[in-house]
């Protein structure tokens, strides 16, 4: 209840009677017990608060002495540049105006008080804002328990956000005060407030007005923590044996410390775990845990040093070749969860990042009309990326510099905001990471928001980031840090893959990704090599090996010796059948399958022609199976061990290698039946691309039947895994879409390696290895099914036909010596007769 | 005592639901809207058919699919209407290849009407049931003075003895897929309207209803990849129908997924459904990235709609069909028909 207020008007533009150089200046604000005025005193030369107080409103003893006084001062002992103190007490008097009041006189503090704030300001309220908030009004706190101090009337109004912007150079620019100590104890009407409870309550009203679904995971977390934990218990509970947090203000700061960094670490409790060796097969399926992927990793996976060069690089490869498991784990955020991010080791900073978040912000998206919508993409991408990478560092660098951060971090964000072009927030923490990185967040999704009405040319659009914010912002913080000056930045940009990544949104981003600096590199990770567009919006082409390095994965496996290939594969297993919780009755994959080194494709070859199925076991076949689809051999593996009756089974097995050899060919010949099944639910092409596997599947395997390949001595049969064209050809668009996704299923892998035989730059396409024992061909890669461009047009689109006219059916009289010559534009050509021989 | 802040999907589940309850007569005032979808079931036309026995003066909303079929019953809502002058209908297409943003759309023409809107879902595509609800939620007004209309069939393609056959043929062939409704998917569909936006954690977990057709959970598991799966079995209310659920699951190999959690709901309780995605989300949102299928029954899609209308942080992915293998296999004949108000759901917009 307001009472015996005196009126307004009548302090302003007169003098403190006994402070004749402080005259009230303007009315601030009105409570219950008195007035706030601004004032100023030209002998200091600055503003001062001037609180006016009737003494009716004040507090005395039982014989009416004024036991106020020394109430206004308790706050005195506190040492806190956050507490707002009261300087001098001054009587002001008037009878004949009726006024009897006292003019407490302390600093003006320049800005709102957090109630307004939150009214006028509600946006800009964030988790960070709040923390920060929470951790200056703990730390004040922790003073006042030292000191025995408490405020007793805590709330939003006499919290302030004060604006040091005007003189801070070095230090914040926004900080939180806290005013009017002591001042509900001088009044009569005492309504002494806890101030923890009091504490709560603020806490609660910053939560409400924070917009809970549209921040990151981080955020999230930290919001449940601060209602579940802090709002819910720590500061309303007052016993220390129910929460041994209770009014412990440095217990509680040092809570809020780690809660700010305990999102980022592995779970632990209901971690996933391997329980048998056979599962979690890809990285989507480890999902996020850390220690599980470390441990499923190995370090001999083949081309890793070509991706971890100091270059742009594409690395394609078929499904399940481990991409995502590598780019994983060579990010920064994934070395500090399994504690492995030493200084001595980490030579650059990595950042991961899956494009399925471009997918879902940008489906179908194609090139607006408008120019100034053209770097919405740009603008998501560079604040995603960003808010990545100034978590990571800020992360990183607490735990390996943190004294050189935390000189820092203030001075680098504000040169972050400039290059940003953004202004900096008008409140506390916004010189921070913290800070940095939840803007970022505010602006990806401006841009997602922004990106709905891009066709709408009656929607305005803001300026955007431009292609190089992102490179620009990356060079302050290499150059500013000493610990990143040799560290360069890798962007780990998994999954950028046409359809998903579209076409035009390619274009736009790859004036981003495409660009060469020695701080900062780009490893694109994509489907298929026709997954990625090699142009931009600008009109700008791209060279393979001038701007980018392209490393297929498929083809480094194909063409890598066998040594290399056994000593990943081994290795993969041996973390598997080593790392389960239950202890798995066999330690090497050759306990398993054993090894069959002496396998010739000649001598299978003519078993297959006598009508004979080969038998493919043992770890070399394994090894030989695999197009870099490394999932594909541990499922395969897992389906042997299934088929032998588990690992109960493997227990009682004497033999050296525990799955007999006629088990390990049945599983492999089925797993491929498994993978066509899949493809024939491939959305739109797949039961078409099911048709074209298998023409070409039984035209090789005819050919092994009655071709012989006379190029070599002994005259072995025509073992045929793979497809060149004699020329370079020009598709349909029918055709060209039949390609890609046959390319991107990985089908068959392109390698634009060699020459045809008309010496002729094309791609062959080799087969993927784990289908040839289910079309029974052999896993040579000498022979190849050989075809003119309109044959080729041909076996895409009408397979069938294209199987009638190729198979053979029966033994062919002589191979033709030399290379047939082109057909003439648009003549179909075909060297076999529909009955079947030449 | 301090205020505790509720989440959207805290004040979601706390909210009491309302249930379906059958009507058999509607009358739709001048100023209602009814919307409804000229699909080719039977039950697409049965809200029409009550609501012109009842009334004759009131709004339709007729939408059409592109691409367009035959067996649609636009010339059949077309002859309904023509004995009644006052009812008046605007046709409107819904193109299933390129959806983005009709829902908004629809919102915006039902509201130049300032009486009830009554949706029919019964003809509606699942993506167009998800896309109208979230629209209407996020208009001035939200969900109050909406009402949700839903028409069972009085049979369910495809018969038991069809679906074991093709289970049989399934467990002999392994390259065998079955199909009985659609033939295969178009694509994997994201609408803007129904994305995330806010920075979602690496894991993923696709929360999908699984159905006769299993091209629909292969292309959604091959094109999205997830992490983990959580699959929302239906249990058909009548007893007769019970072993859908079963060769459902079987057909799906749901047994021999990976990372995969089941739990069931019934096919026509929305409420069930509502509760476990609630909790789904509770459980899993702020560690995984929630990607919502609704491949499931109707009221199951309208569960996922309402859901997805008011907690914005979840990703709604849609497998497309390509098209339909015989629309003489869809559902048969009518049976009762329901009426879910949505008013009560306003009041969390509001808040």
């Amino acid at each position: 209840m307001r009472a015996n207020l005196p009126p307004a008007e009548y302090f302003v533009g007169k003098s403190v009677p006994t402070r004749s150089d402080i005259v009230v200046l303007e009315l601030v604000e009105s409570g219950n017990d008195g007035r706030l005025y601004r004032a100023r005193s030209e002998m200091l030369r600055r503003d001062l608060a001037c609180k006016i107080i009737p003494l009716a409103n004040l507090q005395t003893g039982e014989r009416g002495e004024p036991v106020w006084q020394a109430e206004v001062h308790k706050a005195d002992v506190l040492r806190s540049a956050t507490v707002v103190k009261f300087e001098e007490i001054c009587p002001w008097r008037d009878e004949a105006a009726g006024i009897d009041c006292i003019a407490l006189i302390s600093e003006f503090v320049a800005g709102p008080n957090l109630r307004k704030f939150l009214t006028q300001h509600k946006k800009e309220v964030t988790v960070p804002f709040i923390l920060n908030w929470l951790q200056t009004m703990l730390e004040l706190f922790n003073e006042m328990k030292l000191r025995g101090v408490s405020h007793g009337d805590l709330h939003a109004g006499n919290i302030l956000v004060e604006d040091q912007s005007a003189f801070a150079l070095r230090g914040p620019r926004f900080v939180f005060r806290v005013t009017d100590f002591g001042v509900n104890d001088v009044t009569s009407e005492r309504r002494f407030k806890d101030d923890y409870q009091q504490l709560a309550d603020v806490l609660s009203q910053l939560l409400a007005a924070v917009d809970y679904q549209v921040w990151g995971p981080r955020d999230k977390y930290l919001f449940n923590l601060l209602r579940d934990h802090f709002v819910a218990r720590h500061l309303v509970e007052r016993d220390p044996t129910r929460d041994p947090l209770a009014r412990q203000p440095d217990k509680l700061f040092q809570r809020l410390e780690e809660a700010n960094l305990e999102f980022e670490q592995p779970s632990t409790g209901d971690s996933a775990r391997l329980l048998s060796p056979f599962d979690f097969l890809s990285c989507e399926q480890i999902g996020d845990e850390p220690i599980l992927l470390r441990a499923l990793y190995s370090e001999r996976f083949l081309g890793l040093p070509e991706i971890e060069s100091r270059n742009n690089v594409v690395v394609t490869g078929p499904r399940g070749c481990g991409k995502s498991t590598v780019f994983k784990c060579l990010s920064l955020d994934q070395r500090v969860r399994i504690d492995d991010s030493s200084p001595e080791k980490t030579h650059y900073l990595g950042i991961y990042y899956r494009c399925d978040d471009l997918y879902f912000a940008f489906p179908r998206y194609s090139i607006p009309g408008r120019p100034e919508a053209l770097d919405i993409p740009i603008h998501f991408v560079t604040a995603t990326l960003l808010a990545r990478l100034l978590t990571s560092v800020e992360i990183w660098a607490k735990v390996h510099f943190a004294a050189e951060f935390a000189q820092q971090e203030g001075q680098i964000s504000r040169r972050v905001w400039e290059v940003l072009g953004l202004a900096i927030p008008a409140e506390p923490g916004s010189e921070s990471f913290r800070a940095l990185s939840s803007h970022l967040e505010r602006q990806r999704r401006k841009a997602a928001e922004a990106q709905r009405f891009a066709h709408d040319p009656k929607r305005p659009i803001a300026a955007c980031f431009d292609a190089g914010t992102l490179q620009r912002t990356c060079e302050v913080l290499v150059g500013a840090f000493s610990f990143l000056k040799e560290r360069p930045i890798y962007f780990l940009i998994d999954d950028y893959s046409i359809p998903k990544v579209t076409r035009d949104l390619q274009q736009s981003l790859n004036r981003v990704f495409m660009q060469r600096t020695s701080f900062c590199f780009f490893k694109l990770s994509t489907e298929s090599p026709v997954s990625f567009v090699k142009s931009d919006l600008d009109g700008k082409i791209y060279v393979e090996a001038r701007e980018f390095m392209m490393h297929n994965l498929g083809l480094v496996y194909l063409h890598a010796e066998l040594g290399p290939k056994l000593s990943f594969i081994e290795d993969v297993f041996r973390r598997r059948l080593g790392g389960t919780t239950v202890a798995f009755p066999a330690k090497e994959l050759n306990e398993l399958v054993g090894s069959n080194p002496e396998q010739n494709n000649n001598e299978d070859a003519r078993q297959i022609r006598d009508g004979q199925k080969i038998q493919i076991w043992g770890k070399e076949s394994l090894c030989k199976l695999c197009s870099g689809d490394i999932h594909y051999v541990i499922n395969l593996v897992g389906d042997m061990v299934k088929a032998a009756g588990g690992a109960v089974a493997l227990e009682k097995a004497k033999e050296q290698s525990k799955l007999s050899p006629a088990l390990q060919n049945r599983a492999i010949r089925e797993a491929a039946g498994g993978f066509l099944k899949s493809l024939r639910g491939v959305p739109q092409h797949g039961e078409k691309l099911v048709a074209i596997v298998e023409a070409f599947g039984n035209v090789a395997h005819s050919l092994i039947r009655h071709r012989v390949s006379k190029n070599e001595e002994g005259t072995p049969p025509h073992q045929a895994t793979r497809i060149e064209p004699y020329e370079p050809f020009q598709l349909s668009p029918d055709a060209q879409k039949l390609y890609d996704e046959l390319l991107r299923y990985s089908v068959f892998l392109e390698d634009f390696r060699g020459k045809s035989r008309r010496g002729k730059v094309v791609p062959r396409l080799y087969l993927r290895r784990f289908l040839i024992p289910h079309f029974n061909l052999t896993f040579s890669t000498r022979d190849s099914v050989e075809l003119e461009p309109v044959e080729f047009e041909r076996f895409l689109l009408q397979p069938k036909d294209f199987e009638s006219a190729f198979r053979l059916r029966a033994p062919e009289k002589e191979e033709p010596a030399a290379p047939p010559k082109p057909d003439a534009p648009g003549q179909m050509k075909f060297p076999l007769s529909e009955g079947g021989g030449p | 005592m301090t205020a505790i802040v509720r989440r959207p999907d805290e004040l979601l589940a706390a909210l009491v639901k309302p249930a379906l309850h059958e009507i058999r007569s509607f009358s739709p005032r001048a100023d209602d809207t009814l919307i409804i979808c000229a699909g080719f079931e039977d039950r697409a036309f049965a809200a029409l058919k009550l609501a012109l026995s009842g009334s004759q003066r009131f709004s339709i909303i007729a939408v059409g699919y592109l691409p367009f079929l035959e067996k649609n019953h636009t010339e059949t809502i077309q002859a309904a209407v023509a004995r009644y002058p006052d009812v008046t209908v605007t046709h409107v297409s819904y193109d299933r290849e390129n959806p983005t943003g009709f829902g908004i759309a629809l919102t915006e023409l039902a509201s130049q009407r300032k009486g009830r809107v009554y949706i029919d879902i019964s003809g509606m595509s699942r993506l167009l049931i998800v896309q109208t609800l979230v629209a209407f939620a996020a208009r001035r007004g939200g969900l109050s003075n909406c009402s949700l209309l839903y028409s069972e069939a009085a049979e369910y393609p495809p018969t038991k003895a069809e679906a074991e056959a093709v289970q049989r043929q399934s467990t002999l062939d392994p390259t065998f897929s079955a199909l009985f409704l659609s033939s295969g998917v178009f694509e994997i569909t994201v609408v803007p309207e129904l994305s995330s936006i806010s920075p979602a954690p690496i894991q993923s977990r696709l929360v999908v209803f699984p159905a006769f057709d299993v091209h629909h959970l292969t292309a959604l598991r091959a094109e999205l990849q997830p992490s983990r799966l959580t699959f929302i079995e239906g249990t058909p209310p009548n007893e007769a129908n019970r072993w859908r659920q079963k060769i459902i699951a079987e057909l799906n190999h749901l047994d021999s997924i990976p990372e995969s959690e089941r739990t069931a709901t019934c096919t026509l309780r929305y409420e069930q459904t509502l509760d476990v995605l609630l909790g789904l989300y509770q459980q899993h949102a702020l560690r995984e990235r929630l990607l919502i299928a609704p491949t499931g029954s109707k009221m199951q899609t309208v569960a996922v709609g309402l859901f997805r209308a008011h907690v914005e942080d979840v990703q709604i992915v849609y497998s497309t069909p390509r098209g339909f293998v015989s629309p003489d296999n869809y559902t048969k004949g009518v049976g009762p028909t329901y009426e879910l108000p949505l008013d009560s759901f306003a009041s969390l917009r509001q808040n």
